[in-house]
């Protein structure tokens, strides 16, 4: 496996690996990358106020000639779900329930469905490959991802699980995910991102882009738990329909460095969105999340909720935004972000910022951060508890709304399951 | 609901009075012109570097590239010092008539006649009318326009003059530490309670009169001061440039409050930097009233750098046509056992823009630290519109932090009952924007908050009508 190192690679270069590689997708598909492979070099790496990604040295990224081979096979699928494995973006099994696939569910390797007309269609559209770099390097070399489409109208519950695995020495990962959900379907999808232990740096891009259409459902829930090697760049992004709703539902544990945000376009009258995010942050780990509810419509509505607890020296910045545009009306737009503190070491910095531009609206935040309350702890200590495991009740405590909140009860369990080793780490 | 104005477009004191200056400054910021002002004034050597040094940081700074639309704003259209009469009138009696008529529709003489401590009016750059009751003196307590100040407490001023803002803070504060005239120094002793407000009137008179007040105010240990500051200007088709410093020092278990009206004509840029040091059990309060100006670019803060501190911040702003009021506040809590709170509401009506932007920032020595904010808007029309950005950063896990906001319309549940009760919709929307406000006018002097209670019923009603 040949590799190329970002910093050393000529446009012609990229340009030559893309032809290398891609040269057999269909012309659309190829010419987004060419174009994608001509920005790179004169594109930044994304600026982030709080962020900053120059001491990173993210352009001594090694870009495999080829892709990273699979290590893993897959395990049985849970009863009644459709669930696809990717090892290194490389889809390595697909189990789908006969009932699913004869109602016409797709749910394939998005390389492979390229020829459909709804991925030239919907690739791309909310997650452009021109924002910075990294969107450009994942434009021109991303290796996979999912492609999950349900029809209109399934009676019904969709429920699809992506599992998605890395080894230590990938180097850089581009993935692509895109989801459609049909008219009036109702689609549940957990995405779990991990890798290897490892020595050596990884670039992890996962980009995202979920459709519902008119009336539809998508519940998403992610679970994020990567080695400290780790540096992610998950974006994900939401266009509702009329009435449609989304909820999204992310848990965020893993990686050393991890840039990760959701949107919401709120396209059509009545769509919904709701969003929970919970983070715990621990050892030396920098985490920036953002949660974003665009009201493009009259009567829409986003709720967005977030909890993070903060320990060692972890840093975190979580930025809201709801932004109501003119004309919106009857719109309602909600945000609340809680951080427990639990060392003096660590920070945490919120921004929920709301852009109102609609007068007949409902729009509002709340944000909180505080410590352990040490009378709880006198408190349950004075009842034979040891300290560390009455920090840990309140830590549960803390984020039992939010985390019992979650649609998805096999996620929940992963999450308290995650939030529990983050504890005692 | 019909879309009804609270403080009408059409602005109330828009009289101008004539060209009084005596000394007048051509258009635009050189060397020169800074070397001039010092000279004017007869600075020790140390102001005329201390200006020099800070033009050339407000050359070197570029335009902040955040807040408001500043691309129409042109210093080289701005004249920098106007001198209004040769004296410093001691007594009423030497004040100009010209000046004198203004103050007087603005209600100065009236307020003086009742209860008002010292009345320190800034009628372009310089004071030209000053007073101070006899028994604030008699305290010990200096109230005197900075000028002044620096030619006759020149220690004293130099120990604190620019140790809150220096001018590399930011842009707008390199240029008044280039080109500052005027403004109010207080100096309060130690254990001293000043039991009545200290006032001061600010006024732009001239065409693209920038002015550049700088107030300095010194709290010793156990004392209290409450500071008023009002402002209105006449309405003029160019832009004009209010840029002041207010510099604030308060010392351990001192209380200092800070009370402004701002209300220049709506064609004012006001880009001003207020900054308090709060040391050990000290209190600082700012009370920030927003309703002119085309611009306002405005974050009273507080620095709470000894145990116990506490800083408060209560704001109102309204915006209407072809205003945008971005403010906000910061509290940086730099030390144990300090509090914070914030109240802000906001009203936009009339295609205006309220911003509310604020820090609220806990240092890692800030333990035990509690910090509560809240932010209301009303938006009463289809043009108008509001953001909400509040930042906070915490660094210590021992602290408490709170932030609330909302961003509604008048509730038409509260319309409704309002008028089943007989009240017509304007009676009733006045109502509830009174009440929207409330927490703010009631801790307004008492003649402000009926100023203010007055603008905002005469203006409903006048535009109503």
């Amino acid at each position: 496996m040949s590799e190329m190192i970002l910093d050393q690679a000529s446009e012609a270069d990229l340009k030559s690996l893309v032809e290398e590689r891609f040269g057999h997708e269909p012309q659309w598909s190829l010419a987004r990358r060419q174009s994608a492979a001509e920005a790179v070099l004169n594109l930044d790496w994304p600026r982030l106020e709080r962020t900053p990604l120059k001491k990173r040295k993210l352009d001594q990224l090694h870009l495999f000639k080829a892709p990273p081979t699979p290590s893993r096979t897959a395990a049985a699928a849970p009863e009644g779900w459709a669930e696809i494995w990717l090892d290194n973006n490389q889809v390595v099994a697909v189990s789908m329930p006969e009932a699913l696939s004869l109602q016409g569910v797709r749910l394939e390797s998005l390389t492979a469905a390229l020829d459909d007309p709804d991925v030239e269609k919907h690739l791309g559209r909310l997650l452009g490959q021109d924002a910075d770099k990294i969107a450009a390097l994942s434009g021109a070399l991303w290796q996979g991802g999912v492609f999950l489409r349900v029809p209109a109208r399934i009676r019904e519950v969709v429920r699809v699980s992506i599992r998605s695995h890395a080894t230590a020495e990938a180097g850089a990962l581009f993935a692509k995910n895109l989801i459609i959900c049909g008219a009036e379907s109702h689609v549940t999808v957990t995405q779990r991102l991990a890798t290897d232990e490892g020595v050596s740096k990884t670039l992890l891009s996962e980009n995202t882009e979920i459709i519902v259409e008119d009336g539809g459902r998508v519940d998403f829930g992610a679970i994020q738990q990567c080695a400290p090697t780790v540096e992610g760049f998950i974006h994900r992004a939401g266009a509702l329909g009329h009435d449609a709703v989304l909820n999204w539902s992310i848990g965020e544990f893993g990686a050393g460095l991890v840039v990760s945000d959701h949107v919401s376009h709120l396209d059509q009258p009545g769509a919904q969105t709701s969003s929970t995010t919970v983070f715990f942050g621990a050892g030396t780990q920098h985490q920036d999340y953002s949660a974003k509810s665009y009201h493009h419509a009259p009567h829409t509505t986003s709720n967005m909720v977030a909890r993070g607890v903060m320990k060692n020296k972890a840093r975190s910045v979580f930025t809201g935004l709801t932004q109501i545009e003119a004309g919106a009306k009857g719109s309602d737009g909600r945000q609340k972000e809680q951080t427990l503190m639990l060392s003096d070491d660590a920070r945490a910095d919120a921004i929920p910022s709301l852009i109102i531009d609609e007068r007949d609206v409902y729009a509002a935040h709340a944000a909180s951060a505080g410590p352990v309350d040490r009378a709880a702890v006198f408190y349950l200590t004075s009842r034979g508890l040891s300290e560390p495991e009455a920090e840990r009740i309140i830590v549960h405590g803390f984020l039992a709304p939010v985390i019992d909140a979650i649609a998805l009860p096999e996620l929940r369990d992963e999450v308290w399951d995650a939030v529990e080793r983050k504890i005692r780490a | 609901m019909a879309s009804k104005p609270i403080v009408s477009d059409e602005y109330q004191y828009g009289f101008n009075d004539g060209d009084v200056g005596v000394l007048k400054f051509n258009r635009g910021l050189r060397r020169e012109t800074v070397e001039e002002i010092s000279r004017i004034k007869k600075e020790p050597k140390w102001m005329l570097d201390f200006r020099l040094h800070s033009l050339d940081v407000f050359m070197k700074k570029p335009m902040p590239n955040w807040g408001g639309n500043l691309s129409t704003l042109n210093f080289n259209d701005i004249v920098y010092y106007v001198k209004p009469s040769e004296n410093q009138g001691r007594t009423w009696d030497d004040v100009p008539q010209a000046i004198k008529d203004t103050f007087e529709r603005l209600g100065i003489p009236e307020a003086e006649r009742k209860f008002l401590a010292g009345v320190s009016a800034q009628y372009e750059s310089e004071v030209v009318y000053h007073s101070i009751r006899d028994d604030l003196k008699e305290k010990g307590i200096i109230f005197t326009d900075t000028d002044s100040a620096l030619r006759e407490y020149p220690e004293l001023f130099r120990e604190y003059f620019g140790t809150v803002i220096p001018p590399e803070d930011n842009k707008f504060a390199a240029l008044n530490s280039a080109v500052w005239s005027g403004g109010s120094f207080v100096y309060i002793p130690k254990g001293i309670k000043a039991d009545i407000p200290l006032q001061a009137y600010f006024r732009i008179n001239s065409e693209n009169m920038g002015q550049f007040e700088r107030t300095l105010i010194i709290a010793e240990d156990d004392s209290f001061g409450h500071y008023v500051e009002g402002c209105t200007a006449p309405i003029y088709s160019s832009e004009s440039l209010h840029s002041a410093v207010v510099e604030i020092i308060v010392k351990d278990r001192a209380r200092m409050r800070y009370t402004t009206v701002q209300n220049w004509a709506p064609n004012v840029y006001n880009l001003v930097t207020k900054r308090a040091v709060a040391y050990q059990d000290a209190t600082m309060e700012w009370v920030d009233g927003n309703i002119g100006s085309k611009l306002t670019m405005k974050y009273p803060s507080v620095y709470m750098v000894g145990e116990g501190a506490k800083g408060m911040v209560l704001s109102i702003a309204v915006a209407g046509k072809g205003q945008h009021q971005d403010t906000g506040s910061k509290m940086i809590h730099a030390a144990p056992h300090t509090t914070s709170t914030i109240v802000s509401k906001s009203i936009s009506q009339h295609g205006g823009k309220t911003t509310y932007r604020g820090l609220v920032h806990f240092a890692p020595d800030a333990a035990e630290s509690k910090s509560n904010v809240k932010c209301d808007t009303l938006i009463m029309d289809d043009e108008s519109t509001s953001d909400t950005i509040p930042y906070s950063e915490v660094s210590n896990a021992n602290v408490e932090m709170e932030h609330e906001a909302t961003v509604t319309k008048v509730s038409e549940e509260a319309l409704f009952y309002l008028t089943s009760r007989g009240l017509s919709e304007e009676e009733a929307t006045r109502m509830i924007v009174m009440g929207f406000i409330e927490p703010f006018t009631r801790e307004l002097p008492m003649e402000f908050a009926v100023e203010m209670n007055r603008l905002i019923k005469f203006e409903m009603e006048g535009a109503i009508g």
